[in-house]
């Protein structure tokens, strides 16, 4: 799982585990996904470790697959950084750090291990994008996009990797109650908790599916965003 | 909106859910007093703070497992129902347990809860290595028997108003297997019921369920009902299948199959149901697993909402051995003549205990619930002084109605709780509903 403490990368770990997959964590607090790994390891009676891994890091992709012991069946990637931006507070910084985080750095890790897996001839490999990304808006600008591009990136992988025994789930979350999610109030019935899009995730394994909406109500809501004209659609504060 | 497990009383506050030390260290920067929540399982206010309260169930990590020693070092929001679902595969089985396995490690702790076995093993205090606390100055502190042993003592059953339990270090039981040899008596009256009590001696556990509606000769008849962990040898006869019963689709064939005895529904006269399924045997002995016979209310998800929204009020109360008969049956006749109808008593005895807060004596221990009407505060009141005279006090866990001053003259150790909290700085800090309401 890539993305360290993320709630949707732990709690979709923990739902493997729970079927006696051994669970690999890799991020930037070690110490802290050291216990994760062993509450993992405890709770679920599985091998369960953690991996020091930042994604921003150059070369960091690489180290990482030198560092696992052996070519995943499933790999999750979790990664995601969302900041409360609007159009008064630029910066420069902040922006191109929530694009590297949600398009750059997941895209060039998994693409590396997509190679990986393509040689093993089996795998899964699941990309956590968001509802946010199936259309350009205003509102964080620059979260949205990356998310958008997120999705692209998975359906290019998907295409690449046709044919090899390695497929790729996109995951569409709404709203999901996690620490990124935070003290905003969002409409019951448009949340899902973690352990709903572990569960959803974990289905997909399983099926075959390879775009998933967590949850499922944000299908015909998203379908609906993107069937609108852009004359409409820029108009709209969604 | 907070409210414990009897739904009575509920309150709006706010709450704070930490996931990791730093969360729950900062929260105390803001010098709010605070008090710390488990799973909400206590019957009134105990976990419920009119400023803030920390939801500890995101602090839920397992730290350690040592499984040929039977250690388990865990945070405070592991729920005792994870701790059986990842030890009694090994062999393991908490030492003592409350009547759900709902409630978090630190509620625990901080109830220092007892079992249907104190009479033989104590509390699950006298099992804990260690816990470590948030003190009212933000730092963690471990303490032991051997080591800040004031604040070890104090914790016991100090329901959370010493600090905010982080992790806690236990020695769990070793079982063979996760089956119960369970033994039924029916009991005629409360004497009897006590005598059975006193004659039981080998069981492990043992429990009475009382019917709190008879009266006269019938006053306090009972189903008492014996357990202990059944052993490999006792399955000789035939292979074990599901020998920790984990599996609930996997059923034992024996030829003596435990009765259901579940609440299929609110009934004010269940006694009389559960009763007369055993009217034609004097008593009987089947197998049953660990889950129907330690938690036989788990199975009805959300009980407290069968006595409807205005919710229930339980009460628990012990009473030394010279005045427990006497006491009890004045409860029991209190009862009938305020019609308060409360059902499901439930009697349990109580071994010595040296705690300096923890809730048992020796003596006698019954727990009854009452839905809230207007006979029940009544009851409440007469029931406090008798409770009072006979020498017994009342579990904190278990109330939403005591009075401070009906606290002060039935345990007089609080006093020196509030004075230790006090001088300790942690008054003022670490504060419930049920602390401002007791003055402790």
């Amino acid at each position: 799982m890539l993305g360290g403490t993320s709630d949707i990368g732990l709690a979709v770990a923990r739902r493997f585990a729970r079927e006696k997959f051994q669970v690999v964590l890799a991020g930037r607090s070690l110490p802290t996904l050291d216990r994760e790994a062993k509450d993992i390891s405890i709770r679920f009676d599985v091998n369960a470790y953690a991996i020091q891994f930042d994604a921003l890091e150059k070369g960091s992709a690489q180290a990482l697959l030198a560092a696992l012991t052996e070519t995943p069946n499933v790999v999750l990637c979790a990664i995601g950084l969302m900041r409360d931006s609007d159009v008064d507070s630029w910066d420069e910084v902040e922006e191109a750090l929530i694009m590297r985080t949600n398009l750059e750095a997941p895209s060039l890790a998994l693409g590396l291990l997509a190679g990986e897996l393509c040689k093993a001839g089996s795998g899964v490999i699941i990309g956590i994008s968001s509802i946010a990304g199936v259309r350009g808006r205003a509102k964080n600008l620059y979260y949205t996009a990356a998310k958008a591009g997120f999705i692209a990136f998975l359906s290019g992988l998907r295409n690449r990797c046709h044919g090899t025994g390695v497929r790729i789930v996109t995951v569409l979350p709404g709203f999901v109650r996690t620490k990124m999610l935070g003290n905003l109030q969002t409409p019951k019935f448009l949340t899902a908790t973690p352990e709903d899009v572990a569960e959803a995730v974990f289905s997909a394994c399983q099926s075959g599916r390879e775009l998933v909406y967590v949850k499922g109500v944000w299908r015909p809501i998203s379908w609906a965003l993107r069937a609108l004209p852009e004359s409409v659609f820029k108009r709209l504060k969604v | 909106m907070l409210d414990g497990w009897g739904r009575y009383p509920s309150l709006t506050g706010d709450v704070a859910v930490p996931r990791h030390l730093d969360d729950a260290t900062s929260v105390m920067q803001m010098q709010r007093p605070l008090i710390a929540r488990g799973n909400g399982r206590s019957y009134g206010d105990s976990a419920v703070s009119p400023d803030l309260t920390l939801d500890m169930r995101s602090f839920n990590r397992f730290l350690d497992f040592d499984s040929a020693r039977g250690r388990l070092t865990v945070e405070a929001g592991v729920l005792l129902a994870d701790v059986v679902n990842v030890a009694l595969r090994h062999g393991w089985f908490p030492p003592v347990t409350p009547g759900t396995q709902f409630v978090t490690i630190g509620g625990m702790v901080a109830s220092n809860v007892h079992g249907k076995n104190h009479h033989l093993v104590g509390n699950f205090g006298d099992f804990i290595d260690w816990i470590d606390l948030i003190g009212p100055d933000g730092q963690v502190r471990r303490c032991s028997r051997t080591k800040n042993e004031n604040l070890f003592n104090w914790t016991l059953g100090g329901m959370g108003l010493t600090g905010i339990i982080t992790k806690v270090a236990f020695r769990l039981k070793s079982v063979e297997t996760g089956w119960i040899t369970q033994e039924v008596r029916k009991c005629s009256n409360l004497s009897d019921t006590m005598d059975e009590f006193e004659k039981c001696e080998l069981a492990q556990y043992s429990v009475a369920w009382i019917d709190c509606l008879t009266s006269g000769p019938q006053e306090g008849r009972s189903l008492l009902m014996l357990g202990s962990h059944a052993t490999l040898d006792q399955f000789a006869e035939q292979p074990l299948k599901d020998r920790y019963a984990l599996n609930p689709r996997l059923r034992l064939n024996v030829p003596f199959d435990a009765p259901k005895l579940l609440l299929s529904r609110p009934p004010m006269r269940l006694f009389n149901s559960l009763y007369y399924r055993f009217h034609n045997t004097g008593a009987s002995k089947s197998f049953t697993t660990w889950e129907d016979f330690f938690y036989p209310l788990d199975r009805l998800r959300n009980w407290n909402r069968l006595y409807g929204a205005s919710g229930f009020v339980q009460v628990q109360f012990a009473l030394p051995m010279v005045s427990a008969r006497k006491g009890i049956s004045a409860v029991l006749q209190i009862a009938k003549e305020t019609q308060a109808s409360p059902f499901l008593g439930v009697l349990k005895k109580f071994g010595p205990d040296n705690s300096l807060i923890s809730f048992p004596m020796l003596g006698y221990t019954m727990a009854m619930d009452l839905p809230v009407r207007a006979q029940t505060f009544d009851f409440l009141a007469r029931i406090e002084s008798e409770i009072i005279d006979q020498g017994g006090r009342f579990y904190l866990t278990k109330d939403s109605w005591l009075s401070a001053k009906a606290l002060r003259e039935s345990d007089p150790r609080f006093l020196a709780f509030r004075e230790y909290r006090q001088s300790s700085g942690m008054a003022g800090v670490f504060e419930s509903k049920q602390s401002l309401r007791l003055g402790i």
